[in-house]
């Protein structure tokens, strides 16, 4: 029957189809209605002065009170300039390393038939969900003395991959570089996918109809065309890997410090604002100037909203024409060359080399979520792996220890504040963007702005929102943390939220109208009703953000009132005790449950979806 | 002394896109129990003025008023109306019989009542199995429903938006029939919108033809598809051989004017005498009224023909579909019965009508009747 109506032909006299029709409806709507929508936003301007504009400003303002030669000696010297250098040196081979492994794996899950690409789509989603804490301890475990693929340090060590053959893999280069690729991977294959799984399947046979081999097909119609996707996922994962400073500090060697574990050292240890500030400004204008070029490309802000993508992809599809037709010929000799060695490769079962990698790669990206649940019920008093003996000991431990449950309430406490703060501001500009009527360079700029907060390095946020909160002594103070809190959850509130409302069909809300319900009613009966499943996937959204960060808890948070990742934090800085493998399931608990409410509500929509075509 | 009060009336009625004219000055009144069409092309207004008659539109100049009642700054809730959207636009999180039950709810009527109506009316469209969700049901079940919806409120006039152009051919037949036979049995007052001419001559009891925002002619069906005003008209419902004539000189029989074709020269033709005169137009014949004499053949008293060559023979099932070349390679068809002998590709023929089924137009569209 679903079939049935999809395959009823389009309405060759659809009005509303016509963008200017709906433009036309809506003003109805809107008439006299432009200071309401002011409203809409107010609560946004506030917490964004609040919690991200005044704090930078209170940074920048360190910036131009200490003069140059401050400026010089943090950044324009050892050890800042050599870590800045170094920092810049990692973030690009982690995004060369997802870059290569993450089209494989897109390209294989457009491949896969439909059981295949569940499974491989959830081992790259569900460790996206989970905590990068979580995970890093994970690899602590994994690259351990005692873990599992201690096996291979002698094999690494003659390949001059770790500096020494006995101390397991742990606090080295290669072990940063491990971990964030796994943490970064699903970043890049994400947007990757999504733009991938669009292009007709036809596109690649058609070529190879037209004498392209796979490999050929591959590089001159697949590759051009989902660039605006690789685009996306490298900008992310480049930037994120610039303030990345979980996994480093965790992984790494004390003496390979990246530039967002100098901050944290600056700021938290030696309470040494000014520096700290100043790395900060330096992180930012990097990651801007990165945003920038990038934008050339693909503007970060389709990333997020379905369909925005359009304008750039079609850019795609217009460089590759180009690239097609006016490439310049290089000679007889070349070109066979070329054309002899992809015809080489192309004889090699590519189908099934893509799968398999893939799934080497999605046990990769699982193993830490896997690794902790042996660990968990060790009967050791330490860890080793395989244990030797099991037994509910350490979970007995964590519950019997107060400490541990407090930490899980205030956790609770902070993410529910913060995510009913998402709510209460996102809302409201989920429906301005989508509404509005104001141009769309207005709705672009809202968009970014509550955006903006993902995009600036987490350790930004916490050294910014430390100082300025110190200054009107607002730390420790567990509000001031969900607000800081919520300017993360927000942005995956407003992107859900908008990106339901693009695909509203306001005819439902007019034949409400039309029936007799009054505007606030229809928006009561109808707009919310059908909205609930994207409202309440970016209320799980927000929770998730909050109840997994970090660096802004740990500045923010009162020392009498730690929230579960600061507790684990200074645990696994302190040892690596089974207890916290008992933790761990914790969050990989709460990411399930969360992943299956997220199931049942896409579920939801797709149906509410297929209603109203 | 009671005026007979229309349901609805429109005057003077005009809105703007930014500088388009979108409707252009439109005035009509439809009486009660009438079944009135706007047809036209995608873009002539007709869904806009629709929407405007809803309220879910404003018109930037003009008045709407249903039953006597200016309703032109009304909000849609408070024009106790129907209407039928395109897509259906039922609510989807609703059950079939909570969407029809929602506008009795939201007229004040309790929910048990509002119930035992929304039933009573699915039972008049043929529904059964109310408490699937609409995604459950195929085209037909779903435009029943937004039938149902919209009338369970017993409206005073029932808008419907191209509401069978989703549906494929066979089901929207037998929904034209079935929409014919509820408006007679409830007596409802509709306004329909459509591009679709076979359904407009169908269903309706006046068409207004529409082009640019203006009505070209309003008029019974058959009317509009044998005494078209325009040539848009002609070409719009039905097809139709045209030829750019002017007119000649000389006396012409009463009701009759004396044309002489521009390019098929030394000739001239009658025509249907126009309401208004004017000097040059086209005249308009129908392929079905057209007759194939062999060229040498006497002319037909009252008959008038021009010689053409046969340009290819179809065969159609339920007629003979035969393309001609004028003189000038002025292409035209003719529609002869299926049981006629079929001329021979590239034979020289005479094609004929009757004076009464040729008509004069104006190319330009002419002001609408009021």
């Amino acid at each position: 029957m679903e079939q049935a109506l999809q395959k009823t032909p389009a309405p060759r006299d659809a009005p509303s189809l016509d963008p200017q029709a709906t433009v036309a409806i809506d003003l109805r709507f809107r008439r006299g209605r432009s200071r309401i929508w002011l409203l809409a936003v107010v609560p946004g301007t506030i917490l964004l002065l609040l919690v991200i504009v005044a704090p930078m400003i209170y940074m920048a303002r360190y910036g131009v009170v200490v003069g140059i030669d401050r400026w010089w000696m943090v950044l324009g010297q050892p050890p800042g300039s050599t870590i800045l250098v170094r920092t810049v040196l990692v973030a690009v081979q982690v995004t060369l390393v997802c870059g290569l492994l993450g089209y494989l794996y897109a390209a294989a899950l457009v491949a896969a038939g439909p059981r295949l690409r569940m499974l491989l789509f959830a081992l790259v989603f569900v460790p996206f969900l989970t905590s990068v804490l979580v995970r890093t301890y994970a690899w602590m475990i994994l690259l351990g003395k005692s873990g599992p693929l201690s096996a291979l340090q002698n094999g690494l060590f003659d390949l001059g991959l770790i500096p020494t053959a006995d101390g397991g893999l742990l606090y080295n280069r290669f072990a940063v570089l491990v971990g964030m690729v796994n943490m970064m991977l699903p970043l890049f294959v994400l947007p990757l996918y999504s733009v991938m799984s669009k292009l007709s399947p036809q596109l690649a046979p058609a070529a190879r109809t037209m004498g392209a081999n796979r490999v050929g097909a591959f590089f001159r119609i697949t590759l051009p065309l989902s660039a605006p996707g690789a685009a996306a996922g490298a900008t992310v994962v480049f930037t994120l890997s610039l303030g990345f400073l979980i996994t480093p500090q965790l992984l790494g060697g004390t003496d390979d410090l990246m530039i967002a574990q100098y901050m944290l050292i600056r700021l938290h240890t030696f309470a040494d604002l000014t520096s700290a500030s100043l790395l900060a400004i330096g992180l930012i204008l990097l990651v801007a100037v990165i945003v920038a070029l990038f934008r050339v490309f693909y503007p970060i802000e389709n990333l997020v909203v379905a369909g925005a993508g359009q304008q750039a992809r079609r850019r795609g599809i217009r460089r590759s024409g180009a690239a097609g037709t006016s490439r310049p010929d290089r000679g007889r000799w070349w070109r066979i060359l070329v054309r002899s060695l992809s015809d080489a490769l192309a004889v090699l079962p590519w189908g099934v080399i893509t799968k398999v990698l893939a799934l080497v790669l999605g046990v990769f990206l699982a193993a830490p979520l896997l690794i902790t649940i042996p660990v968990s019920f060790t009967n050791d008093g330490f860890l080793s792996f395989p244990p030797s003996s099991y037994s509910f000991r350490w979970y007995a431990e964590v519950l019997g220890d107060p400490g541990w449950i407090t930490s899980l309430g205030e956790s609770l406490k902070v993410a529910a504040l913060a995510t009913v703060l998402s709510l209460v501001v996102g809302l409201p500009i989920a429906f301005f963007i989508a509404r509005a009527p104001v141009s769309q360079r207005v709705r672009s700029i809202v968009l970014v702005l509550s955006i903006l907060p993902v995009l600036i390095p987490v350790i930004v946020l916490a050294t910014g929102t430390y100082v300025w909160f110190l200054q009107i002594g607002a730390v420790g103070n567990v509000f001031a943390l969900a607000a800081a809190h919520s300017t993360l959850g927000i942005p995956f509130m407003v992107v859900v939220v908008v990106s339901a409302l693009r695909d509203f069909d306001r005819r439902t809300e007019m034949a409400a109208r039309t029936l007799g319900a009054s505007a606030p009613r229809t928006f009561l009966a109808i707009t919310l009703p059908l909205l609930r499943p994207a409202i309440l996937t970016g209320v799980l959204f927000a929770f998730l953000q909050s109840f997994d960060e970090l660096f802004i808890a740990l500045v923010l948070a009162s020392p009498t009132a730690p929230t579960l990742p600061i507790k684990m934090w200074l645990a696994t800085t302190e040892n690596i005790s089974p207890a916290l493998a008992v933790v761990s399931n914790v969050f990989i608990l709460f990411t399930l449950v969360v992943l299956g409410l997220l199931m049942v509500f896409s579920r939801t929509r797709k149906n509410l979806k297929k209603a109203s075509r | 002394m009671t005026e007979t009060v229309n349901q609805l009336e429109v005057s003077a009625l005009v809105k703007r896109f930014g500088d388009r004219t979108v409707v252009d000055d439109l005035a009509f009144a439809i009486g009660k129990g009438e079944f009135f069409t706007l047809l036209g092309p995608s873009g002539c207004g007709k869904s806009t003025t629709l929407m405007m008659i809803a309220g879910l539109e404003s018109p930037d100049a003009g008045t709407i008023r249903l039953r006597g009642d200016d309703v032109t700054r009304l909000p849609p809730e408070r024009r106790r109306i129907g209407v039928v959207f395109q897509n259906y636009a039922l609510f989807p999180h609703m059950s079939i019989v909570d969407n029809v039950a929602f506008g009795l709810r939201m007229h004040g009527q309790g929910k048990r009542a509002a119930r035992a109506a929304a039933e009573e009316m699915l039972d008049v469209v043929e529904l059964t199995d109310l408490h699937r969700l609409p995604a459950q049901l195929s085209g037909g079940q779903m435009q029943r429903v937004a039938l149902a919806r919209a009338l369970v409120t017993d409206p005073d006039l029932l808008l419907m938006d191209e509401p069978l152009s989703a549906l494929d051919r066979r089901l929207r037949q037998t929904m034209q029939f079935e929409l014919r036979r509820l408006q007679a049995k409830l007596g409802t007052t509709v306004l329909y919108v459509t591009h679709d001419q076979e359904e407009a001559l169908v269903l309706s009891d006046r068409i207004a033809v529409m082009n640019g925002g203006r009505f070209e002619q309003v008029a019974p069906p058959a009317e509009v598809y044998t005494q078209p005003v325009s040539a848009f008209v002609a070409g719009f419902l039905g097809e139709s051989n045209q030829l750019r004539v002017r007119l000649a000189e000389g006396e012409a029989p009463d009701g009759v004017v004396r044309l002489a074709p521009e390019s098929v020269g030394g000739r001239t033709l009658l025509a249907r005498r126009p309401v208004e005169a004017f000097d040059e137009g086209l005249l308009v014949v129908r392929p079905e009224c057209m007759r194939i004499a062999s060229g040498d053949a006497a002319r037909a008293a009252g008959a008038e023909g021009l010689p053409a060559t046969v340009d290819d023979v179809t065969f159609l099932g339920d007629h003979l579909r035969v393309g001609l070349l004028l003189e000038d390679g002025t292409a035209w068809t003719a529609q002869l019965p299926p049981g006629a002998a079929a001329p021979t590709v590239g034979s020289s023929v005479r094609v004929e009508w009757d004076v009464q089924d040729a008509a004069y137009l104006a190319t330009a569209p002419q002001q609408a009747r009021r």
